[in-house]
């Protein structure tokens, strides 16, 4: 019988982890005992199991004085300073990940992995000396890229101290990686102090996104935009506005690309020859990316 | 070993930035091919876009003949050597090399004679035993090429690998490079933004500007007959000279006007200025610092080619002398005997070798007379 089954396995996986080996009786209520027996292994796991511990304070479920408390009895390094680097690979790939990850720290106590979730990869680092983190960032990349002949991307954290930042730390860096592939281009690193404009726009409802956009520029815009509107408005604010520049960038006659910026004009009321329009444009083509991403 | 086949190849980002854009070239076996412009280019991501760690947006590429803009990186057959490549510190050379190989699951003696084998072709057989941290700069960066030579891929590439490098290491390493790519007979792809690094080590040149291959050849023609204004101020160091001219015209003969000198340039060029209608117009008149002379002899012989101009700055750099000054408002730099007499603040004559000196349309940038 499924219920049966279901208490079995949890009294099997209690008295596997903590020893303790339950009586059940005939009359017990089997689903809130499952309940029951499962919240105390969760609560068990999070007391005394470090991976858990960690995914527990990235998820931002551990309380300050207690992230400290635990932090301890895991022989965690509680003052130090601390990185967290948030890799993003094919779950496929994590354990290859993990094991070139492994090798790459001199000492096994100076890193701590965990697996958060989908392709995520957290890497805690605390390093025994001032070291160039950016760079070690794009170490990690590389290392991974040549190794494995995987593609990674990988953001990271300014420094921080307490157990209780990491949180924070951790929705800096996915805010990171999740902006960084929209907004960043030619990169697979993203420090998580560097978000840009695109942090503004993270976070916008879809509904004020939308408003945006059909006030910007209309539904019947974003429906005829096309691939080439897109690389001659964007090379177009690339080269400053410049026509002559942007003409031979795009290897065509000015007056061809007049025509297309007026296009772009008439179909939008937006000149981008003219910086506020141009602008107004570019914040606006960043929230149509937003959203595309989102969906 | 491979060959390469690059059609059309384009990178486009979801906003419409474009990264690569059009880019065509077939690569025969064994070339040894360098990518090379300023930060920003686009070579990186073509050299990514080969290895599979970026999307092809537009094109086709293959390995000896068969497509591969879908296949993952990993089946490609390929190696690559980064630039921020790091040696597991606490593994010994051998171990280094061999740790993809074991990640892969193949046979531990078929790994003993791979890494044997790549330690003999860079000479660290006597190394397999030690650790990083009592290696050399040089050392590290053989293995680190022995992490890729282990794989026996089809294709190597290289992004940058020596950028970290002192600037003498660097020089020592760009040699070995050169010998192993003699010993391997591979094919190699090379990506660099040092037009030095480009010049001594490639068979053939692919210089990158904004997305756009702007020229590909060897390093000889790169230099003596570039395409662009671009190319001719990014091949060469220090990089060539350039001074608007307006061209004048009188029969068959031409002179480039700058300020109040009239340099008469010989007949070849004279004609390609002649057929294409560019008389009155200004153009962009180009001169490699070596083509200036402050030698009488050839003040002497030049003497319709001949300005007189003050030394703004002397440089002495042992087997060559840099002399820096001023013509109509652009900076020249002439390279000159270490012999020469003259310092700072001299008032003397150069001579410019007219046969040497390139001319580009100013609006298209493009060479008129190569």
């Amino acid at each position: 019988m499924e219920r049966s089954e279901q208490l079995e396995k949890s009294l099997t996986e209690l008295e596997k982890l903590t020893g303790l080996k339950l009586a059940i009786t005939d009359t017990v209520d089997e689903e809130h005992s499952v309940t029951q027996i499962n919240a105390m292994l969760k609560a068990y796991k999070e007391r005394y199991n470090k991976e858990d511990f960690l995914l527990s304070l990235l998820r931002g479920k551990i309380r300050d004085k207690e992230a400290q408390k635990r932090g301890q009895a895991f022989h965690l390094n509680a003052e130090g300073d601390k990185f967290l680097f948030l890799l993003q690979a094919k779950a496929e790939s994590h354990k290859e990940v993990e094991t070139v990850l492994k090798q790459l720290f001199p000492t096994r106590t100076s890193i701590e992995i965990v697996y958060p979730g989908g392709e995520e990869v957290a890497l805690l680092y605390y390093p025994k000396r001032k070291e160039d983190i950016a760079t070690l960032a794009h170490t990690l990349a590389d290392t991974i890229n040549m190794e494995l002949m995987i593609k990674v991307v990988v953001a990271y954290s300014e420094v921080f101290t307490k157990y209780e930042e990491l949180h924070k730390v951790y929705e800096k860096c996915q805010l990171a990686l999740r902006l960084g592939t929209v907004f960043t281009f030619g990169s697979n690193v993203f420090p998580s102090d560097q978000l840009g404009v695109g942090q503004l726009i993270d976070g916008l409802s879809p509904e004020k996104c939308h408003n945006f956009l059909d006030e910007t520029f209309g539904e019947e815009f974003i429906a005829e935009l096309t691939e080439e509107m897109r690389i001659t408005a964007n090379t177009f604010l690339q080269n400053n506005l410049n026509i002559a520049e942007t003409a031979r960038g795009l290897h065509m006659h000015r007056n061809t690309l007049i025509y297309r910026l007026e296009q772009i004009q008439k179909k939008t009321g937006l000149d981008i020859r003219v910086f506020g329009d141009a602008l107004t444009f570019k914040v606006g083509m960043m929230v149509l990316d937003y959203l595309e991403m989102e969906r | 070993m491979a060959n390469l086949s690059l059609k059309g190849i384009q990178k486009i980002y979801p906003n419409g930035f474009q990264a690569v854009k059009d880019f065509n070239l077939e690569i025969e076996d064994q070339e040894f091919i360098i990518f090379v412009g300023p930060s920003g280019c686009g070579k990186s991501t073509t050299l990514r876009m080969i290895a599979g760690l970026e999307d092809i947006s537009g094109g086709t590429l293959e390995i000896d003949g068969k497509v591969m803009n879908d296949v993952e990186p990993k089946d490609r057959d390929i190696a690559m050597v980064f630039q921020n490549y790091a040696l597991y510190p606490h593994m010994t050379v051998y171990d280094n090399m061999a740790f993809g190989l074991k990640l892969r699951k193949v046979p531990k003696d078929e790994i003993d004679k791979k890494v044997k084998e790549a330690a003999k072709i860079l000479d660290l057989e006597k190394l397999l035993d030690r650790k990083p941290k009592a290696l050399s700069g040089g050392q590290r960066q053989r293995v680190a090429m022995g992490r890729a030579i282990v794989r026996n891929p089809k294709v190597f590439l290289m992004d940058e690998p020596l950028s970290n490098l002192d600037a003498k290491l660097r020089v020592q390493m760009r040699i070995e490079i050169a010998k192993l790519h003699n010993n391997l007979k591979a094919t190699m792809i090379y990506v660099t933004h040092d037009q030095t690094e480009a010049m001594t080590l490639g068979t053939r040149i692919v210089v990158m500007k904004d997305g756009v291959v702007q020229q590909v050849d060897s390093p000889q023609k790169l230099y003596n007959e570039p395409d662009n204004l671009f190319v001719a101020g990014f091949i060469g160091s220090p990089h060539m000279n350039f001074v608007d001219a307006v061209v004048e015209v009188k029969g068959e003969d031409v002179v480039l006007k700058v300020a109040d000198y009239r340099f008469p340039l010989p007949a070849k060029k004279a004609k390609a200025l002649i057929d294409g209608g560019y008389d009155g117009k200004t153009v962009v008149m180009g001169v490699r610092p070596e083509d200036l002379s402050d030698a009488q002899v050839m003040v002497e012989t030049n003497k319709d080619s001949t300005v007189k101009a003050e030394i703004n700055v002397y440089e002495l750099l042992g087997a060559e002398v840099f002399l820096y000054f001023t013509l109509e408002g652009a900076s020249m730099t002439a390279r000159v005997d270490p012999r020469t007499t003259a310092k700072t603040g001299d008032v003397i004559d150069f001579a410019i070798d007219m046969e040497k000196v390139h001319v580009f349309d100013k609006e298209t940038e493009l060479t008129i007379t190569n």
